[in-house]
């Protein structure tokens, strides 16, 4: 898909990801009156020690993406593939080995801890899993929370006398414990401040150098993964819109959706601030996913939206560069077609 | 990172700081430990003064019971199912015959023979009192232990599992609480004690305690698993068991080590409630016959046996009912006080 990695076998891979949850009317006899897609025919690859940006509005669809990626939710359409190995529809007992490689931080690191067990019990359970018990395992909790920047000596401690920055070091902890070599990172910081959200991305990115890990990082805005994304995938009601090189994405935006999330980034250099010309902040709420627009779904908040956009679909092409982009009036691109 | 990193520490006053915040790395140590919920549970409810004082009248309860043998053998010298029609003890310089010609029992004597006065048959009332307290309790702890086991085992599957197995519970659960508590118990009862428990190689005699215990446990089973079920459907969905899947966690991994700690403190508030709700179960079971077999001493057939003499030995009534309403009320406003304690908000109540 990428230029970077056409050759090789990336290592997580969806392919036409669909996700559907019936929305049912009737308690009784429960048929589904319509259905809510929440991710629509995704296709993307993350490769071995890359950091792949998902970004897009909250309800867009990325929690949903992520969780089917990890096998935490079946997804409803496509396919998931784990080192070319189909794990679409994979029992519990055939994910069983496969669960430890890919590994999820939750957005909300306080629902994501057990609030009755002690920070010890939670670090170990992955050890556990592996079959490390005894004082080998306490030595490893030690290790782990050492490694993301905690006091080994808090291992008795529960959650909840945790600050939010430090229990999502412990979410990291845990999903270290089973040396995964994907990570699927659903919004990590955004719970966090931002001066402490700082910091574990720079953790993140230490991890990622030292254990040579992949990540999958979920962000409801571009300022955060830019600096720790290789590639970024622009996701808009439940499909990906824009797919390209974090630079690529930066500095030259094809898709209008992608040119207003980065106009919504708030600049902190007051010079620049004056002196810019502020793009319209796409108008608007997001469309509805019970039943999108028709078209580009896009279209009802974009300024450069023509008669096209309303009745077609624009599909994902390459421009040069390998960035993908699906829209029918790219910006910055001479037009294509009528 | 678009997030200027300096930007925060520009903003934030450090104390007596100059340079840069390094952001990189720093293991805060200084966390203000929280107090945790059974702490906190713990400080309210040493502020109930009620709760405790009627806690430490249940204790002081079921200590007298314990100490039934002492009582019978060192002051009353008499045991409990110790027949005495024909004789006579000295009350104040007299001799009284401790049952009339005519049948009436002699009334309390307040001295360590006879204190509460004795029954139909002669029988020390204050001996029987304690001994048939150890029956009582022993059987309200058996089926609340019972009640809890079977009740958090089925709730827990039920919320967990969801889909045909809830369906299978649910059901039979709904048949169970479809009875009057009561009368269900006698229903099972009056026909157990009759025949007797065969399971397997385990036989149970109509007249053994585990018969009612087994009973009373049996019936409250819903009153427990329904609302540990509601519970564990909320929290299944909870993100740390997300996380424990992710991991590899099997189900049941999940379910005892992920869900039930969660459940403790519904746990520890209902025990106290089920062992009043079992202890007042068996007296009326007792009373009505199915419960505890004659000739063992239980609250509720102490209450029946003295029924008959309600007007001219009213004491055979009055002593072990008042015990009764003693012991259940003792536990019951301890457990409420333990309820409120651990959850203030909480909605539980035994629905009678």
């Amino acid at each position: 898909m990428s230029a970077a990695g056409a050759d090789r076998v990336p290592l997580l891979a969806a392919s036409g990801l669909q996700q559907r949850f019936p929305v049912t009317r009737s308690l009784l006899f429960g048929r589904p009156s319509s259905y809510l897609t929440a991710v629509d025919d995704v296709s993307l690859a993350l490769h071995e020690g890359e950091t792949l940006g998902v970004v897009g509005e909250s309800g867009c669809g990325k929690t949903s993406l992520a969780r089917c990626l990890v096998r935490l939710a079946r997804p409803t359409g496509g396919t998931v593939h784990y080192r070319g190995q189909d794990i679409t529809h994979a029992s519990a007992r055939q994910l069983r080995p496969i669960r430890a490689e890919i590994q999820m931080v939750f957005q909300d690191p306080e629902a994501s801890l057990n609030p009755r067990q002690r920070v010890g019990q939670i670090v170990a359970t992955g050890l556990r899993l592996r079959g490390v018990g005894g004082s080998a395992a306490d030595r490893e909790v030690r290790n782990l929370l050492a490694q993301v920047g905690l006091n080994p000596e808090h291992v008795n401690r529960f959650p909840h006398e945790f600050s939010g920055g430090q229990r999502q070091r412990i979410g990291i902890a845990r999903a270290l414990a089973v040396q995964p070599k994907v990570i699927v990172l659903d919004e990590p910081v955004s719970a966090l401040d931002v001066s402490i959200q700082a910091q574990v991305v720079n953790l993140l990115d230490d991890l990622q150098q030292e254990q040579g890990l992949s990540y999958l990082f979920v962000a409801h805005d571009l300022a955060v993964v830019r600096h720790v994304s290789d590639r970024i995938a622009v996701m808009y009601l439940g499909q990906i819109v824009e797919l390209a090189a974090a630079d690529e994405v930066y500095g030259r935006p094809l898709h209008p959706y992608t040119a207003a999330l980065l106009a919504a980034i708030p600049s902190t250099d007051p010079a620049r601030r004056r002196g810019r010309h502020r793009p319209a902040v796409a108008p608007g709420e997001p469309g509805n996913p019970i039943s999108p627009p028709p078209g580009c779904r896009f279209h009802p908040r974009c300024g450069r939206a023509t008669d096209v956009c309303r009745t077609t679909q624009p599909p994902l092409v390459a421009y040069s560069g390998g960035h993908l982009a699906a829209c029918h009036h790219p910006l910055g691109v001479e037009s294509v077609g009528s | 990172m678009a997030i200027n990193q300096s930007q925060p520490a520009e903003r934030l006053p450090r104390a007596g700081g100059v340079g840069p915040l390094l952001l990189d790395d720093i293991v805060v140590d200084d966390v203000v430990p929280g107090i945790g919920h059974y702490r906190l549970a713990a400080r309210r409810l040493r502020r109930d003064r009620t709760a405790l004082l009627f806690g430490l009248l249940f204790i002081l309860i079921v200590v007298a019971c314990l100490l039934a043998p002492v009582y019978s053998h060192d002051i009353a010298r008499i045991g409990p199912n110790v027949n005495n029609v024909t004789g006579t003890i000295k009350v104040d310089g007299h001799t009284v015959d401790v049952v009339s010609p005519d049948g009436i029992p002699v009334g309390p004597t307040w001295h360590a023979r006879y204190f509460f006065g004795a029954d139909t048959n002669g029988r020390d009332v204050a001996v029987r009192l304690l001994y048939g307290g150890r029956t009582s309790l022993a059987i309200g702890f058996m089926a609340a232990a019972i009640t809890m086991i079977f009740g958090v085992a089925a709730g827990l599957a039920a919320g967990f599992y969801r889909g045909a197995l809830d369906a299978v519970l649910a059901r039979l659960l709904d048949i169970i609480w479809a009875y009057p508590a009561v009368l269900l118990g006698v229903a099972i009862g009056t026909s157990l004690a009759l025949g007797g428990l065969k399971i397997g190689p385990l036989t149970i005699e109509g007249n053994s305690i585990f018969i009612p215990a087994f009973l009373i446990g049996f019936v409250y089973i819903p009153y427990v698993a329904k609302p540990i079920r509601g519970q564990v459907l909320a929290l299944r969905e909870k993100e740390f068991v997300d996380a424990a899947r992710g991991l590899g966690c099997g189900s049941v991994r999940i379910m005892v080590r992920e869900i039930l700690p969660n459940l403790s403190s519904t746990i520890v508030v209902f025990v106290p409630l089920i062992v009043a709700g079992a202890i007042l179960l068996e007296a009326s079971l007792s009373f009505l016959g199915a419960g505890v077999q004659p000739p063992n001493a239980s609250w509720g057939t102490m209450i029946q046996s003295g029924l008959p003499l309600l007007t001219t030995s009213p004491q055979l009534v009055l002593v072990p009912g008042g015990m009764l309403v003693l012991a259940v009320l003792g536990v019951n406003v301890f457990g409420e006080g333990v309820r409120d304690a651990l959850d203030p908000k909480s909605q539980i109540r035994l629905g009678r």
